[in-house]
């Protein structure tokens, strides 16, 4: 089977699936909210009486940036740490997610139920929590390992460069292949979870062991059929930004457009989130035999 | 007044040609040679040092600025790596083996053949100490220079061109070659010689002098220097070419070589340029006759290297808008030729200016919608007049060239070119189609960094002495131009613009300082301006005043006892509110409370303006000195208050904290509501990206 076909299953998956992207959101959403809601009522205090941004239709201008980074400099470092902690929480919650995308996917039938929806989640919870946990040193062994040796290779370009060019190209190469790298893992571990979610096995190294097996000679297929869901993450980026560029802004009943058209986005998101996943597990049933 | 005003106007500038044509102390003639395969340079020098001073003068000192790369114990290489400066743009104290810099005089001696080398010491005055460095070269003179006597030196020199580093160096082929050659202090009266070491965040300081400089390079290299290239010499012998440049009535000399430079030339012609309104405006304006603000044809050079050959047209654009606002504005470019010098790939010389020749920057792919590289090259520009021809001391007031360019640069970009736009860019290549909706004005920009600078040092601070880099360009650069647009918002953009005219006029070909500034300012405005130079340049508290609070109350019925008719009348609570009820136009008391936050106060004759709004559109101005922590204002009237507002014209731009100058009575959540759901989709992403981890 081509690997358009195979994604054009997997989108059909999604599609057929469509709350899962729903569900997805609306997490992603309120966890946001929650996060959001200290630094929108210290927005609204400080704005709320000024006439400096006060105005709906203000466009963000340097002096109102000003007034806030010398009002609340100071609780930067705060910030920050909120910001890590909040996505470490995140990730937590996104490991739940991804038992409950994998799960329901993996579901026969066109309906998910939210209750289908939890109970995948948690039932997965803690191998997936497990892989978590054996996936950081390896994203960093590949970032310690691979990347570095780019990164030397690219720097006796860059050294030699008499112009610029050669010093750019070098640093596109450089994020091109670092997103690579971390595709690549990123995309092995997919198909660990998934392999754990189809087999029912828990040893999360017996799994990933079997998915290194599996992925060994089918890696050009699973890899094209990574980038073709990721390829469909670039278009709907550029959609939205070609929207949004388009969108008008003079009213104030706009701007409720244009943060609708932005929860869109968030949504198409999500959608292409669970795609990964579809296309990924549409690929492990074409070529994994459920025993291996 | 306004006629004094005038002619002191019309005829500073001919007294201070007048007096400094006769003062310029410097005459140089030097031979250099580059050889670029052991990457030296080889020159004589010959000096004609005039005293003109009253003093009599016992020794000479020199600037031997490349020493400061010669080894770490030098005091800019100490500073820059106590300050953390390595890897910084400009290099600084990340020198790798080999690339050390440095300059040996091996010869010195007096027309009459006296060997002055045995009179060579190095000196390090300036606090703290840096003992070990070599920047600056005291020789005893043998006999005392009277006033009026003339010196004449001629020295031999050898040089090791550094690599990239902070504004001179190589890099493969390209030579960026400034603050090369052995250069005498400043002698001041009474004071003795004014020779700074090289610093970290410091420039420099020259008198006004004469040069001719002979440049023999290979002859494939395409050269630029300050002047105008009045001779070329091919040497078949040794295949290079000496190229002879000469200019008067500058302070500094720097060329460039390198053989991929495309060389353009092109005119600024005036009367194409300026109109015959813009000339009668800004005549009228400075209250100058015609002829004085007329501005004179000027030959532009560009050197630009061959990957950025498709923004020439922007170099010369931005070059064009420099030269007829700065000459406008502070008065016609005296010289006949300006350089302008895309630096040679990773020399380390982007940004800087000398006489007569600046050096810009910019990137392969540069935005669209951002103000780069006109940014720079108009502020380089802008150096010829502050620096260039206003030669300040840019070692012990920095502001005063940095500043004040800062200040002009930002009005020029306005004036030429607008607001500029914040441009995104994914991995060195500009996304313009998806940029272009964060405008900024470089007055905001100065605005933000101004604001946070205030508390870490005075404006007026040596530059070795604050307190770090980032201190000492945040605050002469950006709080300084602040405070210069805070100065035109209180005295006027007319009057700002006859002040800086006047100061430039005044000072063109001499060394002013700040206190010529302030004087300049008090005289052109007619008023006194010291507390605004103490509180803004010599101290560093926050300007900081709010509108802590505008309400308004209904007036009640009053209740209790009252005299009336020679009775004790009891009005009850009841009758109070009946009567409350009753009253078909209430009354209103409103109080507005105004507080000084910030610790920086405005001098005697300044009043901060308060404005009031009430709903039935009518308003209240107040005007209050500022000086007590708070006050508060109160009205009756039949109308509330919506809104009050302390300085709403923005006169004090370097207040910390524009948002709370208004209090808008209703408060209007929209506004933060659109920020946090703009916050909100942002965290939403960010989340998003997190998530890829599981």
């Amino acid at each position: 089977m081509s690997l358009f076909k195979l994604f054009s299953r997997g989108l059909d998956l999604t599609l057929r699936k469509h709350p899962l992207a729903f569900r997805l959101w609306a997490v992603n959403f309120l966890f946001a909210l929650l996060i959001a809601a200290p630094a929108a009522f210290l927005l609204i205090g400080h704005a709320g009486h000024s006439l400096s941004a006060g105005s709906v239709l203000n466009k963000l201008d340097v002096h109102w940036l000003t007034d806030l980074s010398s009002r609340f400099l100071d609780a930067a470092p705060a910030v920050v740490g909120l910001l890590i902690a909040a996505a470490c929480l995140y990730l937590l919650l996104a490991v739940f997610l991804n038992g409950a995308i994998i799960g329901s996917l993996n579901r026969p039938g066109a309906r998910t139920t939210l209750a289908g929806f939890f109970h995948d989640g948690g039932l997965y919870f803690w191998r997936f929590f497990r892989l978590l946990l054996f996936s950081i040193p390896v994203y960093l062994l590949a970032l310690a390992i691979f990347f570095p040796l780019l990164r030397i290779l690219l720097q006796l370009l860059q050294r030699r460069a008499t112009t610029e060019w050669p010093v750019l190209v070098a640093g596109n190469i450089r994020i091109l292949f670092l997103l690579l790298l971390l595709g690549l893992v990123s995309m092995f571990f997919d198909y660990v979870k998934i392999g754990l979610a189809t087999s029912g096995r828990q040893s999360v190294l017996k799994e990933a062991w079997l998915t290194l097996k599996f992925l060994r000679g089918r890696f050009f297929r699973a890899w094209g059929l990574y980038l073709l869901a990721g390829l469909a993450f670039i278009l709907l980026t550029l959609f939205y930004l070609e929207v949004a560029r388009l969108l008008p802004k003079g009213r104030p009943w706009l701007v409720l457009v244009f943060f609708l058209w932005q929860q869109l986005y968030i949504l198409g998101r999500q959608a292409s989130r669970v795609l990964f996943f579809a296309t990924e597990l549409e690929f492990t049933k074409q070529f994994r035999n459920p025993v291996e | 007044m306004k006629k004094a005003l005038a002619l002191s106007l019309l005829l500073l500038p001919l007294l201070a040609l007048c007096a400094q044509e006769a003062m310029d102390p410097l005459q140089y003639e030097i031979w250099v040679t580059l050889d670029p395969a052991r990457k030296m340079l080889h020159g004589r020098e010959t000096i004609r040092w005039t005293n003109t001073t009253r003093d009599t003068v016992p020794d000479i000192c020199f600037h031997l600025y490349w020493n400061a790369f010669k080894n770490e114990k030098s005091a800019l290489m100490t500073e820059a790596r106590l300050d953390g400066a390595q890897g910084t743009d400009h290099g600084d104290a990340d020198v790798k083996d080999g690339d050390w810099g440095w300059i040996d005089v091996e010869k010195i001696r007096l027309k009459d053949g006296s060997d002055l080398k045995p009179a060579m010491e190095f000196i390090a005055r300036d606090e703290p100490r840096h003992a070990d460095d070599q920047t600056v070269m005291r020789v005893k003179l043998p006999r005392a220079l009277a006033p009026g006597e003339t010196l004449d030196l001629e020295l031999a020199f050898t040089a090791k061109i550094p690599k990239t580093i902070r504004r001179s160096g190589y890099y493969h082929n390209g030579y960026f070659i400034g603050q090369w050659f052995p250069k005498p202090g400043v002698y001041q009266e009474g004071k003795g010689w004014n020779c700074h070491q090289y610093h970290l965040n410091s420039e420099f300081f020259a008198d006004f002098a004469g040069f001719r400089v002979h440049i023999t390079v290979p002859r494939e290299y395409v050269v630029g220097a300050s002047g105008k290239e009045t001779g070329r010499l091919e040497n078949s012998r040794n295949r290079t070419i000496t190229h002879t440049f000469e200019q008067q009535r500058i302070h500094d000399f720097a060329w460039t070589a390198d053989p991929d430079y495309i060389r353009i030339e092109r005119d600024f012609i005036a009367d194409r340029e300026v109109s015959a309104g813009e000339y009668r405006q800004i005549a009228g304006t400075l209250r100058l006759p015609l002829p004085e603000v007329k501005l004179p044809d000027v030959k532009m050079i560009l050197l630009i290297n061959p990957e950025h050959r498709g923004q020439v047209e922007r170099h010369f654009k931005a070059l064009r808008a420099a030269i007829k606002y700065y000459g406008l504005w502070y008065g016609p470019y005296p010289y006949e030729t300006v350089t302008m010098v895309d630096p040679p790939f990773r020399s380390g010389s982007g940004g800087m200016e000398y006489p007569t020749l600046f050096t810009a920057g910019t990137r392969v792919l540069p935005s669209p919608q951002e103000n780069s590289p006109e940014m720079v090259i108009i502020h380089e520009f802008g150096h010829g007049y502050w620096y260039g021809l206003a030669a300040s001391n840019e070692f012990e007031e920095a502001w005063l060239d940095e500043g004040i360019n800062t200040y002009s640069t930002g009005k020029v970009l306005a004036k030429a070119y607008g607001p500029g736009s914040f441009p995104l860019v994914l991995a060195g290549i500009p996304l313009a189609r998806y940029s272009g909706s964060f405008k900024y004005s470089d007055l905001e920009l100065d605005r933000l960094a101004g604001v946070h600078a205030v508390t870490l040092d005075p404006v007026l601070t040596a530059s070795w002495k604050f307190s770090s880099p980032m201190s000492y360009a945040m605050n002469v650069y950006m709080r300084a131009a602040t405070n210069l647009r805070t100065l035109e918002n209180l005295i006027g953009k007319e009057a700002m613009l006859r002040v800086m005219r006047a100061f430039h006029s005044q000072f063109r070909f001499r060394h002013p300082t700040t206190r010529d500034f302030i004087a300049t300012a008090c005289e052109v405005s007619g008023r006194d301006l010291g507390w605004f130079f103490a509180e803004m340049f010599q101290g560093s508290l926050h300007w900081d005043y709010a509108v802590e609070r505008a309400s308004s109350q209904r007036i009640a019925a009053a209740r209790g006892v009252f005299d009336r008719g020679g009775k004790k009348v009891e009005i009850t609570g009841k009758q109070a509110r009946a009567l409350d009820h009753g009253d078909k136009k209430p009354r209103y008391l409103t109080r507005v409370r105004v507080r000084r936050l910030g610790e920086a106060r405005p001098g005697p004759d300044v009043r901060l303006k308060v404005r009031t709004l009430f709903a039935d559109g009518s308003q209240k101005i107040e005007n209050w000195d500022g000086q007590w922590r708070w006050i508060e204002f109160t009205y009756t009237g039949m109308s509330k208050v919506t809104q009050a507002q302390v300085d709403p014209d923005t006169v004090f731009l370097i207040d910390r904290d524009l948002s709370n100058n208004s209090y808008v009575v209703k408060s209007r959540a929209a506004g933060g509501l659109r920020w946090s759901g703009k916050l909100l989709f942002w965290l939403q992403n960010l989340l998003q990206f997190a998530s890829a981890l599981s």
